[in-house]
């Protein structure tokens, strides 16, 4: 729908001509680049009046578990008859490769007679370039249809949807999206995660309901091998745990003195571990909910009693010396030791980041290592932080802007892929198979389909990789058909996760949700959070090397004066409003 | 000291001979000081290429492992052949070589243009431009206006957007004036004029030949300059075929490790990984080789220039 | 007319050139217009892509949102650098920032120069070719491999470094946990990743000295180390003045990624500097921040001004050559 971006070279011409002309310091008429006051709603009328979409009928020939909750295959059709054009702007991928000759860009565009003219921006989408680039030409008023995969923050969807960049879909949805509808109806918090403080929906979501990922940002890992070798148990509470470390520095199973009783690298943090055993702590930004008043944790005293733990279990040599300054890099090359396992344990997200992983041999080093339940602290506490809400839906998949004439079809583009077998082909590839019946999936339970490789070089160029609209639950994505000849670690991760870390999650009112804030008050968050965020985790990492002494009244009454000047209460003030304002 | 006071008073050969360069002891010691420190100088450099460069052709694991530290360890070609494999790091490295060669060229003209006539003592409004071209260096306006101006003359998305917008450093300029200001002294312009000779021609005919050094700098300096850049080609190009290497290379390399919060597919975690881990080292080797490649190109050049040093006396 | 018969000209010339009385100032122009006409093409592009979009620097001034546009996003004055200002971090900063910055350039100006004239003193070909393409490819390996290395390096457990140090019977320094230990790393990784680029242009200055001059100073007697100091240091000594000043000039900006990558949480009360603040603000933000960094930045660039103009006038009285 947009004209052709290359410029001819008579046109390059004129232009340079008429920038000839121009004398060094422009004036306000020749860059406005963008609105102030140009017609907001770009919508053609026609784009509400065609009737209801419908859901098809199920296919049959699938068999899924009983009491499965998520996308099912349905008949479809296709959403036009004359070919439609939509320009959206996506990220750039290896996986995905060209976009415009994309195995499942075809596919997509057989299936529903829709065609995208895609314009590809380098960075991942997420990322600070991708958001440059991105707003760079929001100002130049140089916008697409839609964009796909690229994350806006809910603040910033709230901000330009305000201003009509972004078109509300509201009326859409509840005409042309019956797969939404449905998924709604079996998420019920997803209302709330997706719409924005002045009620309008300025974004098409996806549901990635990743069941471990709610809770591996707090994960542990200790060997079991090890605890087995110096005759005890997997510790339970923080007492037991530094006996374990213990009888690792004293036995040395590595040997040479080389061993690392528990390590960890600078990026994963280990407040999200060993805080949880003296009050609920879920990790940057530490905010949490206690009986609708927000907070923060690292001002509490039960925050201290765990920094005097941690203290004392460093000053013993129980931590590894580089637990605060290693990169990813190093603490791989301790998990790979050729010689045999020098770590104990560590706080990392999962096996892999630990070390490479062995998938096929039964006996792989990985598999020594199990998660560990959350340590009860003296005072009882044993908590396990799970996220309710930041994961699951996600918002900002597909965002339609108001140069789009027909949001209706966006929308039902979007819908159609909610389906299971779009879903599965467009991140997976064309070539998934159906599962038999009897065929066991992560859960134990019946598994709907399988395939052969994931997101590797035989799937190149045929799947979307991860940034189509989709809609993955946690059946769903648990439903995925184990190989028993080649067992891969998704099986485990989730048994661990259900075993020993979903029994102590705290309740979900104490999580502080995923919040939507203004304009002023996002630049005060980020500011204030920057420098909270830096305080805290020095301090963290200076208490617990020594640098800092939890013990000394002194020391932690300077660093709760620090925190303070730095700006707490305006921060708390800001995140309580906009909480009170997510609860409606 | 011209050269009419050659006097051999000094040296001990005949008179005949020109006169050898004679060493004394201090001289001696000062050389082999020169050649060890340089020698070590260079190991210390030239460690971490070699380790680059091993690590590209080994097994991945074991670069991972820790076990490659100066020798290929399980020496494969893998990763090189996987390079191959996208598409986009092969157009990209064409881009990459079109925008080095474009560029320089552009701007080592533009910067010769503006070096030349600043360097010339009695112009007037000297100081004025000169201030005009520093004050751009310390300011500018900015990311939005920039990209702005560059969508305005339709400049987006197409190969120009690169080679224009960063054509002319004045960094570069400033050298490059620096270098004129001592080499061409204003009595041989002087000379020139009375000849009949015009700016224009001087400068074609007198200045271009004598300065081969700075000009190969500039060109060296510029090629490189756009080698490594890709924050031009991020902001301005939306077309993937227009990318160059380095714009790749970053996707690859550059893990988003900034907000642990951020919910990981661990399956996705692992294949970004495997790439980066499969890829890094050789991926380095060819962004870094053909910079390489061309300088012996511009070393040709730097040589002694006879005959301009002589009248400076 | 060739260059032989102007250097046979010159001095006969030289001598009997009478003095030419100052003429009016158009009339200099015109004389010099064919100088005018080869600055207007590089004067044409600064004014297109320098000065024309330095009208954007006002969004400094305003709430820069990119639907209103800069011209309708609503005016603040000095907001922006007053929240700058009195951020809680700003002392710090611009102590960082500074401190990096001078210490690299005190560290690392004169290493260049003396790489160019070691390189320049060598007389073997094949070794002064050799090392300088050896010594000039590091500047390429991106910061990112450059920062792997060194951490493999200083790895407390098992690092090089530590193994020489162990050696010398000095205990294991973790060299990355310590903030003091931060400067030196990033300054002196630098000098090692770019000295051998820098010394390019000194050897182009140095290789435009002529060899007669070298020639009739050791005639004359004179050892290396005096004829570097009078021949090869004066020769090279207009460029490296003019480095220093741009050098100052740009004192409040560090390059951000590799200090990025080399800081930790135990570091970073001195490896916070202006740029990586600037940078992970922009990342943390809800909504993208573009009137603060402007802001920044325009700060930057006020004081970098006066910094160069300072460098400038002082090395045009003491050391007879400058910008302007």
């Amino acid at each position: 729908m947009r004209e052709d971006l290359s410029t001819t070279p008579v046109k390059r011409r004129a232009v340079v001509a008429g920038a000839l002309g121009i004398a060094a310091v422009g004036s306000s008429g020749l860059l406005s680049g963008c609105s102030s006051g140009e017609a907001a709603a770009g919508a053609a009328p026609e784009s509400l009046s065609a009737p209801p979409t419908e859901l098809g009928r199920k296919k049959t020939g699938i068999n899924y578990p009983p009491g499965y909750v998520g996308p099912v295959a349905r008949e479809r059709r296709a959403i036009v008859t004359e070919p439609v054009t939509f320009t959206v702007v996506v990220p750039q991928s290896l996986t995905v490769g060209d976009w415009s000759k994309n195995e499942f860009t075809h596919w997509m565009e057989q299936q529903t007679g829709i065609r995208i003219q895609w314009r590809q921006v380098a960075g991942k989408g997420n990322d600070a370039e991708t958001m440059t680039k991105v707003n760079a030409m929001m100002a130049a008023g140089d916008i697409p249809d839609a964009f796909l995969g690229i994350g806006f923050t809910r603040s910033q969807l709230y901000l330009y949807g305000a201003q009509n960049l972004f078109v509300d879909l509201n009326p859409y949805l509840d005409k042309y999206a019956p797969n939404l509808q449905q998924a709604m109806q079996d998420y019920p918090e997803a209302r709330r995660l997706m719409v924005s403080p002045d009620k309008g929906i300025y974004s098409f979501p996806d549901i990635n309901d990743c069941y471990h990922c709610r809770a591996s940002n707090g994960r542990a890992l200790l060997n079991s091998d090890w605890v087995r070798k110096v005759g005890l148990g997997m510790p339970t509470t923080t007492d037991e745990f530094r006996e374990v470390l213990t009888a690792f520095k004293k036995a040395d199973p590595a040997g040479g003195g080389k061993t690392i009783p528990f390590g960890g690298y600078k990026d994963a943090p280990l407040d999200t571990y060993f805080m949880n055993a003296f009050l609920y702590n879920p990790g940057e930004p530490w905010l949490v909910v206690d009986d609708g008043k927000v907070g923060v944790t690292y001002v509490k005293d039960e925050w201290r009693e765990a920094l005097k733990y941690l203290h004392g279990l460093y000053a013993d040599g129980l931590l590894a010396k580089d637990i605060f300054t290693a990169n990813e890099d190093q603490i791989k090359r301790y998990g790979d030791n050729p010689s045999g396992p020098i770590l104990g344990g560590a706080r990392v997200y999962y096996w892999g980041t630990l070390m490479t992983l062995d998938l096929v041999d039964p006996k792989a080093r990985w598999r020594q290592y199990q998660t560990m339940e959350p340590l009860k602290g003296p005072g009882g506490v044993q908590v396990a932080p799970w996220n309710y809400l930041g994961v699951g839906l996600e918002v900002s998949t597909l965002v339609v802007t108001r140069k789009c004439r027909r949001p209706d079809l966006l929308v039902r583009w979007a819908d159609f892929q909610l389906d299971l077998e779009v879903v599965l082909r467009s991140y997976a590839g064309p070539d998934i198979r159906w599962s038999a019946k009897g065929d066991k999936g992560i859960n134990g339970k019946q598994s709907i389909y399988g395939y052969d490789s994931w997101n590797t070089d035989a799937t190149k160029g045929k799947t979307w990789d991860q940034f189509g609209v989709m809609y993955r639950s946690g059946d769903f994505r648990l439903a995925e058909r184990v190989n028993p000849k080649r067992p891969t670690f998704e099986s485990p991760l989730y048994e661990q996760t259900r075993d020993h870390l979903f029994p102590f999650r705290q309740p979900m009112e104490q999580q502080f949700p995923p919040v939507t804030l203004e304009a002023d008050q996002a630049a005060q968050d980020a500011e204030i959070g920057l420098n909270l965020k830096g305080e805290v985790t020095t301090s963290l990492a200076k208490f617990v090397t020594g640098k800092l002494d939890p013990s000394d009244d002194g020391q932690w009454n300077d660093y709760k004066d620090r925190i303070n000047r730095i700006g707490l209460q305006p921060y708390l003030e800001i995140q309580q409003a906009a909480y009170e304002t997510y609860q409606g | 000291m011209t050269v009419a006071t050659v006097t051999p008073t000094t040296a001990p050969t005949g008179a005949g001979a020109p006169a050898p360069v004679r060493e004394t002891r201090s001289d001696r010691i000062v050389m082999i000081c020169n050649y060890t420190a340089l020698g070590l100088f260079t190991l210390a450099v030239l460690y971490p290429l070699v380790y680059v460069l091993s690590a590209s052709l080994s097994d991945p694991k074991n670069v991972v492992s820790g076990k490659v530290w100066l020798w290929p360890v399980g020496l494969s070609v893998e990763a090189f052949k996987a390079v191959f494999d996208y598409d986009s790091i092969v157009s990209g490295f064409g881009n990459s070589v079109v925008y080095a060669l474009g560029g320089a060229l552009l701007a080592t003209a533009l910067t010769l243009l503006a070096a030349y006539p600043l360097s010339r003592k009695g112009l007037p409004g000297k100081g004025i431009i000169m201030a005009l071209f520093v004050f751009t260096m310390m300011f500018s306006g900015g990311l939005i206006p920039t990209y702005l101006v560059v969508d305005r003359l339709g400049l987006l998305n197409t190969r120009w957007a690169i080679i224009l917008p960063g054509a002319l450093a004045v960094w570069n300029m400033i050298i490059t004036r620096t270098f004129f200001q001592s080499t061409i002294p204003e009595e041989l312009v002087e000379a020139a004029k009375v000849d009949g000779c015009t700016d224009f021609g001087f400068f074609w005919r007198i200045v271009l030949p004598l300065s081969k050094p700075i000009i190969a700098v500039n060109l060296l300096f510029y090629a490189v300059a756009q080698w490594n850049s890709w924050f031009s080609a991020l902001i301005y190009l939306t077309n993937e075929h227009l990318f160059p290497l380095q714009l790749v290379l970053r996707q690859i390399l550059i893990q988003n490790n900034f907000d642990p919060s951020q919910v990981r597919d661990t399956a996705e975690l692992i294949r970004m990984k495997e790439l980066q881990e499969q890829l890094k080292f050789s991926l380095i080797v060819i962004a870094t080789i053909p910079p390489l490649l061309i300088y012996p190109f511009v070393q040709k050049h730097f040589v002694k220039g006879a005959m301009v040093g002589s009248l400076k006396g | 007319m060739t260059t032989d018969t102007l250097v046979r000209r010159t001095p006969a010339h030289s001598a009997a050139r009478p003095k030419r009385q100052a003429l009016g100032l158009g009339a200099r122009v015109r004389r010099h217009w064919q100088l005018y006409a080869m600055l207007a093409l590089p004067l044409i592009w600064l004014a297109i892509f320098a000065y024309w979009p330095m009208y954007g620097a006002i969004i400094a001034f305003k709430d820069y949102n990119v639907v209103d546009g800069i011209f309708g996003s609503r005016w603040v004055g000095f907001k922006h650098f007053e929240r700058f200002a009195e951020s809680y971090q700003f002392w710090r900063l611009i102590k960082n920032t500074l401190i990096l910055h001078v210490y690299e350039l005190l560290a690392t100006f004169w290493l260049p120069i003396v790489l160019a004239l070691g390189l320049n003193m060598a007389r073997r070909r094949w070794y002064r070719r050799s090392v300088q393409l050896i010594t000039y490819a590091p500047h390429f390996i991106s910061t990112v491999v450059v920062v792997g290395l060194i951490v493999v390096i200083v790895d407390p457990n098992s690092g090089v470094l530590n193994h020489f140090l162990g050696l010398l019977g000095i205990g294991p320094i973790d060299v990355l946990s310590n903030p003091d230990y931060f400067r030196h790393l990033y300054v002196w990784s630098g000098a090692w990743q770019t000295m051998g680029f820098s010394a390019i242009i000194y050897l182009a200055a140095l290789t435009s000295v002529s060899p007669e001059l070298h020639e009739a100073a050791i005639v004359d007697g004179a050892s290396r180390l005096r004829r570097i100091w009078h021949i090869d240091l004066p020769a090279i000594r207009p460029v490296a003045v003019i480095l220093l000043i741009l050098n100052i000039g740009s004192i409040m900006s560090v390059g951000f990624e590799k200090v990025l990558l080399l800081q930790n949480t135990l570091n970073l009360q001195t490896s916070e500097v202006i740029d990586t603040y600037v940078y992970k603000l922009g990342f943390a933000s809800q909504v993208p921040q573009f009137s603060y960094a402007a802001a920044i930045g325009l700060f930057r660039s006020v004081i970098g001004l006066a910094l160069l103009v300072l460098a400038n006038t002082i090395a045009r009285r003491f050391a007879k050559s400058s910008l302007w």
